[in-house]
């Protein structure tokens, strides 16, 4: 179809208008700024004008051309907004002073199809007419040239009344779901043609249905704020901007549904934004005195030159840091004030605002099996295991402790008492630990030892686990400790009266792992691995069916253990 | 225009303004009117590009003075000049090319009329 075809040119408002078929529709005319510039010189070399192009010699000049892909209108020529979207690979200005306007060339490499979404001024521009499939291809984007690996191309306007549209920056994302997501920044357009590199290729760790994710709404956000979490279980928090609980969900499940989250079109909002806008945090900001009021999170917050959303601060009335998604403009700089809902802080001194790295979709990355967490993000700790990395606010890498279970197998409940131990060539290891002090109170609740408690004990010994102390009279009582400190060596037990038959200094103490009768076919313990542990099970039954005593020595190594036990009659 | 004369009935054509007229003795003069031209002049247009159309028109009303494809590199114009001052005398001269290739961008000068011939050198650049 020749440009003359699809646009007319008004002769009293100069406004150069689209004609043509629509996006979409048979016939549909798609042209470049130069052809738009050639149409318009052609034209205005003639005689006369004839048609609806009111253009010939007799009129002032139209266009200028400085570059092949930058075309000025003049003279008070203009293109109208759907003139525009049928333009492409290049640049068009118009109008001057006040009424200036530049609409600029966005070329997008990536897959063929992709659907592309753009974010100007904190908004997601809802007339994506760039994703049109063009008739009778089937594939979205217009214009595109998948020989060279484009898949669209359009131009934006960029700048209107003599005003650029924040600082003319844009935002391209990819956000289909089953697809990788991917965005790219053009930090202010320039005239011409401006190149956003996308990806849009299939997520192999994203094959679920949405439909089916849709209904996982056991995954939930337990805190949507600055929050501490002890994922490498040191005994001190590190802290996050979220901590979610994936339910029921695997890893790779949750990862799938932070997609679903954040897929192009959702509006569901996360820390009040709506799901399709949510990017995580891009800057750390340092703020001081003056406050005013408290800072709320998930709140939005301006200051001269931007704004953007609170995701988290550390503190509500004396925050020393805000970590926000930035929304438009720049970040805050020294002494500005920032203002969040009622409320207000101060960015500090220096270079207050530390741009962060984003990671595609938000949560980070999936192997599949665990998660690569983005910058501050996290599930709670329970929700991780060994291949888990997080990172928290300050950028440090965590790594969740390795949590491993010990199995003893081939149990007869009500029948069987399982002992598993510390092991030592073979043998029980009844001297793992030696009592720094006698037990000699009536109601004592503390056991300190002498030896280090090793890191792979687990928190607390529960109904199952135990720590045998020996006694005056040579026997190992039994307490379910509840709780540890590694640093002063105590075990908190249940208040236990030692006042008689007590326990003397440097009494052999050690750990029951497993100090149970079997109340199912199976008993298990779980901790965190440090280093293989040799451990020695034994097996008892001296009831009405007695069987011999099993004993044997394992190991709890990376992956854990099991130990399936014999019953043999002694009958 | 005509003119009578109550004492001797007669009447004069005037055959050009500006001209006068000798009848039966009588002498008449007629004065040119502000508008009219005073003569004629050539501008000749040179390193003109084949093909490019070339209009010259009033600059101050956009009125269409002459119009001509140039089939030659220089185009002589023979146009009518007026008194001095008259705004008439200022043309703008519009020269494109822009429907076959070679195309050119579009080229603007003005010129203003006088008795003395003008040559006038067109620079036209490739679009």
């Amino acid at each position: 179809m020749a440009i003359g075809t699809d646009f007319a040119i008004n002769s009293t408002t100069k406004v150069i208008s689209y004609t043509g078929a629509a996006h979409a529709a048979s016939g549909a005319g798609y042209y470049t700024v130069l052809e738009l510039h050639r149409w318009l010189q052609d034209l205005a070399d003639d005689a006369g004008s004839s048609g609806d192009d009111y253009m010939d010699i007799s009129r002032a000049t139209p266009s200028d051309k400085q570059y092949d892909t930058i075309i000025t209108l003049v003279n008070g020529y203009t293109i109208d907004a759907a003139a525009s979207e049928h333009l492409y690979a290049g640049s068009i200005i118009q109008g001057s002073g006040g009424t200036e306007e530049i609409f600029d060339g966005v070329q997008v490499i990536a897959g063929s199809g992709a659907h592309i979404q753009v974010i100007q001024n904190g908004a997601v521009l809802s007339n994506d007419f760039w994703n049109s499939v063009p008739f009778g291809t089937g594939i979205k984007g217009l214009n595109p040239d998948a020989a060279n690996g484009i898949a669209c191309r359009f131009m934006l306007k960029v700048r209107t009344a003599g005003a650029d549209i924040d600082g003319r920056r844009l935002l391209l994302q990819t956000r289909e779901f089953g697809f990788t997501y991917t965005e790219f920044k053009l930090n202010g357009t320039g005239r011409g043609i401006n190149v956003a590199a996308l990806t849009y290729a299939s997520d192999l760790n994203n094959q679920t249905a949405s439909g089916t994710v849709a209904g996982w709404s056991d995954v939930t956000n337990l805190n949507a704020g600055y929050i501490g979490i002890d994922v490498n279980a040191d005994s001190t928090n590190e802290f996050y901007y979220s901590k979610w609980d994936r339910g029921s969900r695997s890893i790779n499940q949750f990862y799938e549904r932070m997609k679903y989250l954040t897929r192009r079109g959702e509006t569901t909002t996360l820390y009040g934004l709506a799901g399709h806008l949510f990017r995580g945090i891009t800057h750390e900001v340092a703020v001081t005195a003056p406050r005013t009021s408290t800072i709320a999170e998930g709140a939005a917050a301006s200051w001269t030159g931007g704004t953007g959303q609170v995701l988290a601060r550390d503190s509500a009335g004396t925050a020393t840091k805000l970590w926000i998604q930035l929304l438009t403009g720049v970040a805050p700089t020294a002494g500005q004030t920032i203002t969040v809902g009622g409320g207000s802080v101060t960015a500090g001194s220096g270079t207050p605002s530390t741009e962060r790295t984003l990671s595609f979709p938000f949560c980070g990355v999936s192997t599949g099996s665990a998660i690569i967490g983005a910058y501050g993000f996290s599930l709670e700790a329970a929700d991780l295991s060994v291949n888990d990395k997080v990172f928290d606010l300050t950028n440090t890498l965590r790594n969740p402790p390795n949590l491993v279970t010990f199995t003893v197998s081939g149990l007869v409940s009500g029948e069987d008492y399982i002992l598993v131990g510390p092991g030592s060539s073979g043998a029980l290891l009844d001297t793992q630990f030696t009592l720094n002090g006698a037990l000699t109170g009536a109601a004592v609740t503390s056991v300190v030892v002498n030896e280090a408690i090793p890191a792979d004990t687990p928190t607390s010994a529960g109904s199952t686990g135990s720590i045998r102390i020996k006694r005056a009279n040579g026997a190992f009582s039994l307490h379910r400790y509840t709780a540890y400190n590694a640093g002063t060596k105590t075990f908190t037990i249940p208040s236990h009266d030692f006042s008689s038959n007590n326990a003397p200094n440097a009494s052999p103490t050690f750990l029951g792992y497993i100090d149970v009768l079997a109340s199912a076919t199976t008993a298990a313990f779980q901790s965190t691995y440090v280093a293989d542990r040799e451990l020695f099970v034994r097996r008892r039954d001296g009831g009405v069916t007695p069987t011999r005593t099993f004993e044997t020595a394992a190991t709890l190594g990376v992956a854990g253990g099991s130990v399936a036990v014999q019953r043999l009659s002694d009958a | 225009m005509s003119a009578a004369f109550p004492w001797r009935l007669s009447t004069v054509f005037t055959m050009s303004r500006g001209r006068g007229a000798s009848i039966g003795g009588h002498s008449v003069g007629v004065a040119r009117l502000p508008g009219d031209s005073v003569g004629t002049t050539t501008v000749t247009l040179t390193n003109l590009v084949v093909g490019s159309a070339i209009r010259i028109e009033v600059a101050s009303t956009g009125a269409l003075v002459t119009s001509r494809t140039a089939t030659l590199s220089s185009e002589a114009f023979s146009l009518d000049y007026y008194a001095s001052g008259d705004p008439a005398n200022d043309l703008r001269i519009k020269v494109r090319k822009a429907s076959a290739a070679p195309l050119y961008k579009p080229y603007e000068t003005q010129a203003t009329l006088g008795a003395a011939q003008q040559s006038i050198f067109i620079a036209q650049q490739l679009d």
